[in-house]
């Protein structure tokens, strides 16, 4: 759990139960919702917007080749010193 | 997070953008990631025009800074949680 609040698999109803299917099913094979994902789960909205930004602009190639893109982000990641 | 080749990776993970294989046009790009990153704020239309200069478009640079950006708010929210490393680094970026 992280230090602030957010709603594991097991116990989401509503309309999180609903995001997390919807994921699952987007993620065939995956068995957890990323800790990354589960933070904005209080927010089930938001989780949905940020998973359909993350594959719209990110999970995809775009102007620029996915390979560039995780570039990017490992860049910007240490960076931030953030290992996640 | 799908791994680009793991030399590139490595040397980004330890923010060396000189032994991570880039060719020019990406060495720029990737200084004006952290240029973005560190103090958006001094972006200037040289920085841009660099970017041009070394064949990247408008449309390529605004995506750039989308996912910069994007990247940020994951590292913020992922820190402000306090989620534990998930391991994509073999060594974790330093936390001075």
């Amino acid at each position: 759990m992280a230090r602030i609040r957010w709603v594991e698999e097991a116990e989401a109803t509503g309309e999180i139960a609903a995001a997390y299917a919807e994921w699952f099913a987007a993620n065939p094979g995956r068995p957890t919702i990323p800790g990354i994902l589960k933070c904005l789960s209080l927010r089930p909205d938001f989780f949905r917007d940020v998973v359909r930004v993350s594959d719209r602009l990110h999970f995809s190639d775009g102007h620029l080749t996915r390979r560039l893109k995780e570039m990017i982000a490992t860049y910007v990641s240490a960076l931030n010193q953030c290992p996640y | 997070m799908q791994e680009p080749d793991s030399r590139v990776h490595e040397a980004l993970s330890r923010r060396d953008l000189d032994t991570a294989g880039l060719n020019p046009a990406e060495h720029a790009l990737m200084e004006f990631v952290r240029l973005v990153t560190e103090h958006a704020y001094r972006t200037t239309d040289a920085d841009v025009q660099r970017l041009r200069d070394h064949g990247w478009t408008d449309p390529q640079i605004a995506e750039c800074v989308y996912i910069t950006a994007l990247f940020a708010f994951f590292n913020r929210v992922a820190d402000a949680f306090g989620l534990e490393d998930p391991g994509y680094f073999r060594n974790p970026p330093p936390r001075p």
